[in-house]
């Protein structure tokens, strides 16, 4: 049976953007866990080209409760700032943003930024999408070599991006950068869409690839563990297969159609207390727990 | 039944700011016959933070050479970063100078309105606090739109996006505590369809002319959808905006995956199901 380190899993905070980032820390404590995949969301963090939250409060009291953020994910499809901007100004604005987010990462403790590629048009050659992601990752990766941090770009899936979507692409994109500092990330959602596997990846990248977003799927989204499709335990041997020793990041995000009608009629608000599939935000630990049970047989400690 | 003049009829580009130019959005109304936008601010196609605002120039030479009237300006409040019910001291500041730069885009442009939503706050803490801060940041920001000529048009969210802001009552709590002659309300008909309301309670609820704006599209009551794709019936709802004397624009605001891959093929299909209703 395949084995994992429980310090590999790194708890994300994604679906707790509607609980306070203290709330978020102390439910992994409770569930054991150590490894942080720290997502640069508000309402827990702020980030622009011009600064960010102080980040050593939030550094102490993480390593208060005995956790320590191994990766830190800037916001990079969602917000203003897509690395493949077509916008000129909004992609000269990109570069101090991520170079703020390279900061924010070291000083953190985080080795790893996970990114995404977006920023691109329907209407435009990828090429043309992908150059412009080339030139913005080659204008902070010295900065992100000095910030001893290494950039993990992933693919999106096609309804996600423009471009980038695919391996290939990916391997492209990361010969045209060529910096030790920029390598990759598997986002196993995306890769899934894409129809291809672990395997491909690990062929082509090897040890080039740095972090996995490690998700459950039915096919598609992205699960917690246990409530989709995919066999957690040939994943894992694939893993051990390949020597894959990094972080698998939880970022499963499901804000789905359940609701307590009761909370309609109250007016004391407080959500509900179990786990629902269709909707992990309205209590996330339920979701992060039931997770943790899908890893229990596999975890060694 | 032809209930109103296609002249209140309004596109949202919102499905198209994710892979689409502004020049193509524009292109595509002019085709389809359609004079009112509702325009989203944050973005790649409008820019603007809570720190600086891009210049419009070129949007604007664009909306004018494709005789477009922008009727409502979205200054992007549902992707977290921004929100009028934040707690903490430097998101607060952070939202309330981003909305403020939304009234000032909807200025630039000639939008009468700024559409914006409650926020949500926690999931737990008490509503009451939640409610408070929404209160606050409505209030100041109703004074700026005040200076700048500008209503803002708030609109309920689904019980999953706020707990705070869910209902029609929670909207008129917040309408009775402002008082403000710049704070307006809007009818979304996906947030009002899953918890549970109909368009007739909105206009119970406030008076026609305090209901300034719609984002009105089908859903199963989830999603935002074309008419037709989802389970409502348009003829009612048109009927009930009718009905209760109904004076603002009918904006489509569409998100489902696919519509942001086509958005013009959505767009067609849309205006083709309004068109038995419009004159």
């Amino acid at each position: 049976m395949p084995a994992v380190n429980k310090e590999q899993i790194a708890a994300a905070n994604l679906n707790y953007r509607m609980y306070p980032l203290e709330f978020f820390l102390d439910t992994q404590k409770e569930l054991g866990l150590r490894s942080i995949e720290f997502c640069a969301v508000a309402p827990h963090f702020l980030m622009d080209y011009e600064g960010y939250r102080d980040t050593a409060p939030i550094r102490a009291m993480a390593e208060e409760k005995g956790l320590q953020i191994v990766a830190f994910t800037p916001e990079s499809a969602l917000y203003q700032f897509p690395v493949a901007a077509y916008n000129d100004e909004v992609r000269e604005l990109a570069v101090p943003y991520y170079k703020n987010a390279l900061r924010a990462a070291a000083e953190l403790g985080a080795k790893i930024m996970p990114l995404d590629i977006a920023g691109g048009l329907k209407t435009e050659k990828k090429e043309d999408i992908l150059a412009r992601a080339v030139d913005t990752l080659k204008k902070i990766a010295s900065a992100a070599e000095k910030a001893g941090v290494t950039i993990a770009v992933e693919t999106m899936p096609v309804g996600d991006s423009a471009a980038v979507n695919t391996l290939p692409e990916l391997l492209h994109l990361l010969e045209a950068v060529n910096h030790p500092s920029v390598k990759a990330a598997v986002d196993i959602s995306a890769i899934r869409q894409a129809r291809e596997t672990l395997e491909e990846w690990f062929e082509a990248l090897g040890d080039r690839i740095v972090y996995i977003h490690f998700t459950d799927g039915k096919p598609e989204g992205r699960l917690v563990w246990g409530e989709g499709l995919h066999p957690l335990d040939n994943y894992l041997e694939t893993l051990e297969q390949y020597g894959y020793t990094g972080y698998l990041g939880q970022n499963s995000n499901v804000r789905g159609m359940w609701f307590d009608k009761s909370l309609l009629a109250e007016d004391g608000s407080f959500a509900g207390r179990e786990f629902y599939p269709d909707n992990y935000w309205f209590y996330p630990p339920a979701a992060d727990k039931k997770n943790l049970e899908a890893f229990a047989p596999f975890i060694k400690d | 039944m032809k209930y109103f003049s296609k002249d209140r009829f309004c596109n949202f580009n919102i499905h198209y700011e994710a892979f689409f130019p502004f020049r193509y959005f524009c292109e595509c109304m002019e085709k389809l016959g359609i004079r009112n936008a509702e325009l989203i601010a944050g973005h790649q196609s409008l820019f603007m933070d809570d720190k600086h605002i891009s210049n419009l120039t070129e949007q604007k030479k664009l909306l004018r050479e494709h005789n477009i009237k922008v009727g409502s300006l979205c200054a992007q409040s549902c992707r977290f970063q921004y929100q009028f019910s934040a707690k903490e001291e430097d998101l607060r500041e952070a939202s309330f100078n981003f909305f403020s730069n939304g009234i000032k885009v909807a200025a630039e442009l000639g939008a009468p309105l700024l559409q914006v939503n409650t926020g949500w706050g926690y999931m737990n803490e008490p509503k009451e606090e939640v409610f408070k801060r929404m209160t606050e940041m409505f209030g100041r920001l109703c004074d700026i739109g005040e200076k700048f000529g500008i209503n803002i048009a708030c609109e309920s969210l689904r019980p999953q996006e706020s707990l705070a802001g869910a209902t029609v009552r929670d909207i008129r709590k917040l309408y009775d505590i402002l008082n403000h002659p710049r704070f307006k309300v809007m009818i979304d008909t996906c947030a009002m369809g899953v918890s549970g309301e109909t368009i007739q309670d909105w206009f119970d609820a406030f008076p026609a002319e305090d209901i300034i704006h719609t984002h009105f599209q089908d859903g199963t009551p989830y999603f935002h959808l074309v008419y037709g794709d989802g389970k409502r019936s348009l003829n009612d709802d048109l009927k009930a905006l009718y009905d209760n004397g109904y004076k603002g624009l009918i904006s489509q605001e569409l998100t489902l995956a696919r519509y942001y891959q086509d958005p013009f093929e959505a767009d067609k299909r849309s205006i083709a199901a309004f068109s038995e209703y419009l004159y």
